[in-house]
């Protein structure tokens, strides 16, 4: 049953629905079922998520009504360049939106298939299609003028207040996390739980604090906040991966001293339940600990301080943010952590990928279009609409298919159901009332089914074939010959859109996820050559991982070996990038040492960096540590990235040997 | 106020002139109160900052009146 608040939903997107419709009959415009359709496209259950898609709705139609009336008139005389020109426009347009993953994508794929929606229709006769474009712009701008004032001004669900719960539900995993680490107990089920829920929520977050700007509460300014904490959450995950792994070597080797241990302590106690002031004093007495011996212990202790140092400034500044946003305490001073460890924003475009997408979208419209043009069905422009539809709506996900089947389930529940209205309902209503009246059982199952993230899709589906297979109109012509057409075209334009998906487009998870760590590797090389950014890689592969995880888990039980792996292989990245600056002020010997772990590692992470690194390469940042150990001030950072290389690819090797005395 | 102003050689309702004047004002107005956190009193966001809309279309059709 549905609860009460999916039933308001529910008859708040019937009321915009049926309002738009009315006043674009009232206008006397030509079909107003589009507007009608659009309240069901554009309806979500959170205010922000829907005004921001109204937004992206309203600048696809526009960018997409000006290609049909560019392309339409130029290329009537010709159909099949008008095809292929209408095919590439799709694909271009769906090969962008799939380069962007934030909902803005929306706008780049709707200016695809809108030129369709418009453009196809109008071949025989493209004197008009000037006046088509502006209708459909029109009805598209009413229908969402009626949903987004229903939908915002009568008890609108704002979206800041879930937000703020999901930020909240990023302090336990985060908490938890670093306790393990500090403990040296990276891998129990708790740490492992704690990162598969950060990495997730990293990149998942992503598009809801993008929705939060078009949000009605009073959160809507925190955007750049709350983007800052995410971006801190993000810098977190690698520094936590050397911390857990510094302290479980220390252990090993028996190398933690008493003045270790207490920082240690007191690391922990605070990130439990510690106060943002309260991180001066900690920070002073991290930086107090004094590293004497230049043993490999010694070298270990030195970096851990550095890694809690960035573990705790990172903590401080998104606890501070978190308490402001959340609570309104005082705003921290300066929210921006001005430092080399802090990633920044970046997403990962996978362009072979969407190519596919966007040749599969191509090939699917031009086989529509030759069955159109070949056989002289009056509909078969309906059916290439629907076929660019499918194509782009699915496009992100590895496997479109199983949705485009849906898809095709639910337009047969549709075609069904409009049989009944058309025939058996409609002819004995007159008036709007009545209109509205019988309407409203199947207006309410869509709304409830669209207020559920489980069924958001097949309502939202349904919401926009009924309306437009429907075809609603000012006055009641029910013709068999119509519906059975507009039928025939949905079923053949989702049928090729399945096919053609199937044959060319489809991909596995596992699939994926393989090519996101090959990716990975691809970066890390490249930052072992030198041409990477810390800040850009950090974004970068979180972003990756937070792509990898739900992928994971969907396949295998081994995800989480996979992160594991994935937060190595950043911070191998992260101290290529560290030894590669300083590698020019080297002295000769250390810097002859040294260019044999750049290429060794570029070469391990070319190949297939999941087979153990050669001992060759270790044998190399030993011989680099002993040339230059000797000064361990002024090479620190050098000895610093090249310990913790070593204890990110040779975690079982022993202690190099030598080190200890001056070798 | 019946009649037309005439922008260009478009004809326009005084009143969708109005608006405009009143919406540009409105989301100034807007900006300065979110900045200065006054919305975390405000109960209906939305309503209150369509009534605002409204208050200030009146002010400035009011001001018109007045003025020419």
């Amino acid at each position: 049953m549905p609860k009460p608040d999916e039933l308001l939903f529910a008859l708040k997107t019937f009321v915009g629905a049926m309002a738009a419709f009315y006043v674009s009959a009232w206008l006397g415009l030509d079909a107003p079922y589009w507007a009608m359709a659009t309240a069901f496209i554009v309806a979500q259950p959170f205010a922000g998520a829907m005004r921001s898609k109204a937004l992206y709705r309203l600048c696809g139609t526009l960018a997409g009504g000006t290609a049909a009336v560019v392309l339409v008139p130029n290329l009537a005389n010709a159909t099949v360049l008008l095809s292929l020109a209408m095919a590439l426009w799709i694909g271009l347009c769906l090969y962008i939106a799939l380069l962007d993953r934030s909902p803005r994508s929306y706008t780049f794929m709707l200016a695809g298939y809108t030129a369709g929606i418009i453009g196809f229709p109008s071949v025989g006769d493209p004197s008009h299609i000037f006046e088509t474009a502006l209708t459909r712009v029109e009805e598209i701008s009413i229908g969402i003028a009626c949903t987004t004032m229903v939908g915002t001004l009568i008890f609108p669900r704002p979206l800041g207040p879930v937000l703020a719960r999901r930020m909240s539900s990023w302090v336990k995993p985060a908490v938890d996390w670093s306790v393990a680490a500090l403990a040296g107990e990276e891998e129990s089920p708790l740490a492992l739980e704690a990162r598969r829920q950060l990495a997730f929520e990293a990149t998942d977050a992503a598009m809801m604090i993008s929705q939060l700007a078009y949000d009605i509460s009073h959160l809507q300014s925190a955007v750049r906040l709350v983007t800052r904490v995410r971006l801190y959450i993000i810098s977190l995950m690698p520094v936590l991966s050397s911390v857990g792994d510094r302290v479980a070597q220390l252990k090993k080797l028996g190398g933690i001293t008493p003045e270790l241990a207490a920082v240690l302590d007191g690391t922990t106690a605070w990130v439990q339940h510690g106060t943002p002031e309260e991180a001066g004093p900690l920070l002073q007495k991290i930086m107090a600990v004094e590293e004497t011996a230049h043993d490999w212990a010694g070298l270990l202790r030195a970096s851990l301080c550095v890694r809690l140092e960035e573990l705790v400034r990172l903590v401080r500044h998104s606890r501070a943010i978190r308490l402001h946003v959340l609570e309104g305490t005082k705003a921290p001073d300066n929210i921006t952590l001005d430092a080399d460890y802090v990633a920044v924003l970046t997403e990962t475009h996978d362009h072979k990928l969407a190519l596919l997408s966007a040749l599969a979208a191509v090939l699917a419209v031009l086989a529509v279009c030759c069955i159109w043009v070949e056989t002289g069905w009056s509909s078969g422009g309906g059916a290439a609409i629907i076929v660019a539809v499918a194509c782009s709506f699915f496009a992100a996900q590895d496997d479109p298919a199983p949705a485009i089947a849906l898809m095709l389930r639910n337009a047969l529940i549709v075609i069904a159901a409009v049989f009944v209205y058309d025939f058996a309902i409609l002819p004995h209503v007159d008036d709007f009332i009545g209109l509205c009246l019988v309407l409203l059982p199947p207006g309410l199952v869509i709304g409830v089914l669209i207020s559920r993230p489980a069924t958001f899709g097949t309502g939202m589906v349904m919401g926009a074939f009924g309306a437009t297979q429907l075809a609603l109109n000012n006055g009641y012509r029910a013709d068999f010959a119509t519906f059975a057409n507009s039928s025939v075209a949905l079923i053949v334009g989702l049928g090729s859109a399945l096919v053609i998906t199937r044959i060319i487009r489809s991909v596995g998870a596992a699939w994926s996820a393989e090519r996101l760590l090959r990716a990975n590797w691809r970066d890390v090389a490249a930052a072992a050559n030198g041409r990477q950014d810390r800040a850009a890689l950090t974004g970068l592969m979180i972003d990756r991982l937070g792509l990898m995880m739900p992928r994971l888990a969907a396949v295998a039980s081994g995800a989480d070996a996979a992160a594991q792996m994935a937060l190595k292989d950043l911070r191998v990245g992260l101290n290529m990038i560290g030894l590669h600056k300083i590698h020019a002020q080297l002295p000769p010997v250390a810097r002859h040492a040294s260019e044999a772990v750049l290429a060794g590692v570029a070469a391990h992470y070319q190949g297939d960096a999941s087979q153990p690194p050669p001992g060759k390469l270790c044998d190399a940042i030993d011989a680099t540590i002993r040339a230059i150990q000797d000064n361990p001030l002024e090479h620190k950072l050098a000895l610093m990235s090249l310990s913790g290389l070593r204890t990110v690819l040779f975690p079982v090797y022993l202690p190099p040997e030598p080190l200890g005395d001056a070798a | 106020m019946i009649g037309e102003i005439d922008l260009f050689g478009v004809l326009l309702p005084p009143l969708l002139v109005w608006v405009g004047v009143a919406l540009l004002l409105s989301t100034l107005l807007r900006r300065g109160l979110a900045k200065v956190g006054f919305y975390r009193f405000v109960w209906h966001r939305p309503l209150f900052d369509i009534s605002l809309l409204v208050i200030l279309t009146g002010l400035v059709s009011l001001a018109a009146t007045l003025v020419f």
